[in-house]
C-alpha cells in the first residue's frame, strides 16, 4: 500500500523546482540557454503582461538595473505562485498514482486471500 | 495531506495580498477570497478537526492499539457515554485496580459534580484515606465494622422488596418445606406491618414473629388504622397458628435474624430515622461510602442494600424521566454476589445507575451465578474494560482474547523469491499482561464519532494517579448517628415487648383503658335501657 509517507518526496521536489530553476546558473546547451537568468527573465515578461502598465514598465526598469540577487528577490513571487501550481498537481498526480496502486495490492491481497480459504 | 496542500495555498495567497497591496494597489485584497476559502478547506479536512470533541476521564498520553504493528501515541480519554455504561476491570492484588477506582470517584467529584456509591469489599483504611484525600470525600459512610457510621434501616421501601430482600439473606434452609413456610410467614406479616403507616425496622419484625402480645397488639392497631381486611385475615393466619408449629416452622429465620438485631451494629441497621437513606441519596445524588469488609454478616447487609439498590433503580426506571447518573463502583466485590445480583445490576444499567466492577481474576466473576453467564453478560453489556496486570495464566488468555485480533503482513523471503502473507495476531499477547506496571492497563472502551457514530478503541494507558499527600492525617469519619429510636415516632414493638416491667406497665395501661371503656359502654346501655324504658 502507497501512502504520502513514501510520496513526499514527491511534492517536496515540485514545490522547490521553480526557485531552484531560477536559481542556478545559466547554461547553453546547443545554442540555447537553460535555467537561471532566462527563467527569471521570462518570468518577468509573463508576469508584466497580467499586470497593470505604470507598475509593469516600474517592474521591469528596477529587474533590468539589479544585480542577480536583486532579480532573484524580484522573481521569488511568481516562483512561489508557480510552485504552488506545481504542488497541486504533484498532489493529483500522487494521489491518482496511490489509489491505482492501492486498488491493484486491495484486489491482489483479497484475491490471494480468497484463494487460500478455497 | 489534502489539509496541508490548503494550508500551503492559503499562505500563498496572503502573501500575494500583501506584495500586491503594498506594490501595486488595493484589489490585491481581492486574493483574501481564495486566502478564506483554503482556510476554510484546511480546517475542514483537517483530520483533528474531524474528530469529536470527547468529554471524559483524561487518563494522559497513551498509545493506541488498532494497529498494534504501527502504534500511534493518543490522549487517551474514557468518554463519559461509556463510563455510564460501567466498566469491567481486572487485575491481581497490588495492580492498581483500587487507585484507579479512586481515580474515577475523583473524576465523577470533580469534573461531574455527581454523586456515586462506592461498593468497598476489602475493608483497608488506606482506601478510605486515599478516597478522602484526593478530594473525592463522601456525603455519607455505613461501615459493617466501625462503630461511627451513618444509620440506615435494612427493612426500608416497599413490602415486595423487603420480601425478597429477607428472602435471600434470612431464609437459607435446605428443605423446601421450612423454605416456603418462612417465606409465608413473611409474605403473611411484613405487609401488615408496612400497611401500619408507621416507621418499622427489622427488630420490630422479629418481635412480631416472637410474642404473641405483639402480635394481639399490631392486629388490633391494624384494625384501628382500618387497614385492609386481606392483609390482616392472612397476617392472622400465620400468627394464629399454634405457637410451637409457628416456632418450628420459623425458627431458621429467627436464628438469622438475630444477627440484625442484637448487638452493637443492629443499633445502626435498625434505625426508625435513618441518615443513610439510599433512596434519598439516589434522588440527591449523594457520595456513598460502603465499608464492608467481607463478613457472612456483612454480605448479609450487602444483599438487602443490592435488593434497596435493585428497588431505587425500578423506581428510576419508572418514575423518574430526568435521572440524574448515579453510578455503582464494586470494589473486590466478588464474594458479595448472589442470584439476584445480575438482573439487578442490568435493570441499574437502564436506570442511569452503570454498574462497574473490579475484580482480581476472571474466576471470581466466573463464581457469580455458578457458571460463565455473568461474565458474558457483564462483558457484553458494559462500555469498557480495563485490564491491569493480571497473575494467573488463564485469565491473562482470557483477557487478551477480550481486545480482539488484527490482521498483519509478514514479508517472507528467501534465495530466489519472496513474498507477503497475511496473518491474524492477538492485538494484546497473554504475556505482556503479566508485565504490566502498576496503574497500567490495557483499555478498550467505546468513542464517539461524528454523526453519531461510535467505535471501540484499544490503548495501552495508565491511570492517573490521584494526589494522596494528606492521605495519612485522615482518620476513619465519626459521624452523628441522628436521633436515638426511642425519641423518634415508629412501631416500638422491641422497645415495649422485650422489656418485662414495660410489657407490665403498657399491659395495665390497656387494662386500665379496657376497663374505662367498658365502664363507659355498661353506662351508655344503662342509658339507652333506660331510654327504651322511657
Amino acid at each position: 500500500m502507497k501512502s504520502w509517507y513514501e510520496f513526499w518526496p514527491l511534492i517536496l521536489l515540485f514545490g522547490l523546482l521553480p526557485f531552484v530553476m531560477g536559481l542556478v546558473p545559466t547554461t547553453e546547451f546547443k545554442g540555447s540557454f537553460y535555467g537561471g537568468g532566462v527563467v527569471r527573465e521570462a518570468t518577468i515578461n509573463a508576469a508584466t503582461h497580467i499586470m497593470p502598465t505604470k507598475e509593469a514598465n516600474a517592474f521591469v526598469k528596477e529587474f533590468m538595473d539589479s544585480t542577480t540577487s536583486g532579480e532573484y528577490k524580484l522573481y521569488l513571487p511568481f516562483a512561489m505562485n508557480m510552485s504552488l501550481l506545481l504542488l497541486w498537481c504533484a498532489y493529483f498526480i500522487g494521489s491518482v498514482v496511490m489509489a491505482i496502486n492501492n486498488q491493484i495490492n486491495k484486489r491482489s491481497y483479497q484475491a490471494r486471500r480468497l484463494s487460500a480459504k478455497g | 495531506m489534502l489539509s496541508f496542500m490548503f494550508f500551503i495555498s492559503t499562505l500563498a495567497f496572503l502573501i500575494n495580498t500583501v506584495l500586491y497591496c503594498y506594490y501595486i494597489n488595493f484589489m490585491g485584497l481581492l486574493f483574501l477570497i481564495p486566502c478564506c476559502l483554503f482556510t476554510y478547506l484546511a480546517r475542514h479536512t483537517n483530520g483533528a478537526e474531524k474528530q469529536v470533541q470527547i468529554v471524559g476521564w483524561e487518563l494522559g498520553e497513551g498509545i493506541d492499539l488498532e494497529d498494534p504493528d504501527a502504534p500511534k501515541k493518543v490522549s487517551v480519554v474514557l468518554e463519559d457515554k461509556a463510563l455510564n455504561l460501567g466498566f469491567l476491570a481486572i487485575g491481581g492484588p497490588g495492580s492498581g485496580k483500587t487507585v484507579a477506582a479512586i481515580g474515577m470517584l475523583q473524576y465523577f467529584t470533580e469534573k461531574r459534580s455527581g454523586g456515586w456509591v462506592y461498593w468497598e469489599g476489602k475493608g483497608d483504611k488506606d482506601i478510605y484515606q486515599q478516597t478522602v484525600s484526593c478530594g473525592a470525600a463522601p456525603d455519607k459512610f455505613f461501615s459493617s465494622e466501625l462503630d461511627h457510621s451513618d444509620t440506615v434501616n435494612v427493612i426500608a421501601g416497599p413490602a415486595d422488596s423487603i420480601i425478597e430482600r429477607l428472602t435471600q439473606t434470612l431464609i437459607v434452609s435446605e428443605s423446601d418445606f421450612y423454605r416456603n413456610a418462612q417465606r409465608d410467614a413473611l409474605r403473611a406479616v411484613v405487609p401488615l406491618l408496612k400497611s401500619l403507616d408507621l416507621a418499622v425496622n427489622i427488630r420490630d419484625l422479629y418481635v412480631l414473629l416472637t410474642k404473641e402480645e405483639a402480635a394481639m397488639y399490631v392486629m388490633n392497631l391494624a384494625r384501628k388504622k382500618n387497614v385492609d381486611a386481606d392483609i390482616i385475615e392472612t397476617a392472622q393466619m400465620f400468627l394464629g397458628k399454634d405457637e410451637s408449629e409457628k416456632a418450628a416452622e420459623i425458627k431458621g429465620l429467627l436464628n438469622c435474624m438475630s444477627l440484625f438485631v442484637t448487638g452493637k451494629l443492629a443499633d445502626r441497621l435498625n434505625s426508625y430515622e435513618p441518615t443513610l437513606d439510599l433512596d434519598h441519596a439516589a434522588k440527591e445524588g449523594q457520595k456513598v461510602y460502603m465499608h464492608l469488609p467481607y463478613t457472612s454478616l456483612a454480605k448479609d447487609i450487602a444483599i438487602m442494600f443490592t435488593e434497596q439498590i435493585g428497588v431505587i433503580a425500578k423506581n428510576r426506571q419508572l418514575y423518574e424521566s430526568h435521572r440524574e447518573v448515579w453510578p455503582q463502583n464494586y470494589d473486590d466485590w466478588g464474594a458479595f454476589f448472589y442470584g439476584n445480583f445480575g438482573p439487578i445490576t442490568a435493570r441499574c444499567r437502564s436506570a442511569k445507575m452503570p454498574v462497574s466492577f473490579l475484580f482480581q481474576s476472571r474466576g471470581q466473576t466466573d463464581r457469580v451465578e455458578n457458571g460463565n453467564i455473568f461474565t458474558t453478560e457483564i462483558t457484553d453489556n458494559i462500555g469498557g474494560m480495563f485490564i491491569l496486570r493480571t497473575n494467573g495464566q488463564a485469565t491473562a488468555e482470557w483477557a487478551s482474547m477480550q481486545f480482539g485480533k488484527y490482521e498483519s503482513r509478514e514479508l517472507n523471503s528467501s534465495e530466489f523469491h519472496s513474498s507477503i502473507s497475511t496473518v491474524e495476531k492477538l492485538r494484546v499477547r497473554g504475556d505482556e499482561l503479566k508485565n504490566l506496571d502498576a496503574g497500567e492497563a490495557y483499555l478498550s472502551c467505546l468513542i464517539s464519532g461524528k454523526n453519531g457514530q461510535s467505535s471501540n478503541k484499544r490503548y495501552l494507558a495508565r491511570f492517573p494517579l490521584p494526589d494522596f499527600s494528606q492521605a495519612a492525617d485522615i482518620d476513619w469519619p465519626v459521624i452523628k448517628t441522628g436521633r436515638p429510636n426511642n425519641e423518634c415516632e415508629g412501631l416500638h414493638l422491641w422497645r415495649d415487648f422485650m422489656d418485662k416491667d414495660r410489657l407490665k406497665a403498657l399491659k395495665e395501661k390497656i387494662i386500665k383503658s379496657v376497663q374505662t371503656q367498658n365502664k363507659i359502654k355498661h353506662e351508655s346501655i344503662e342509658t339507652t335501657q333506660e331510654i327504651d324504658y322511657i
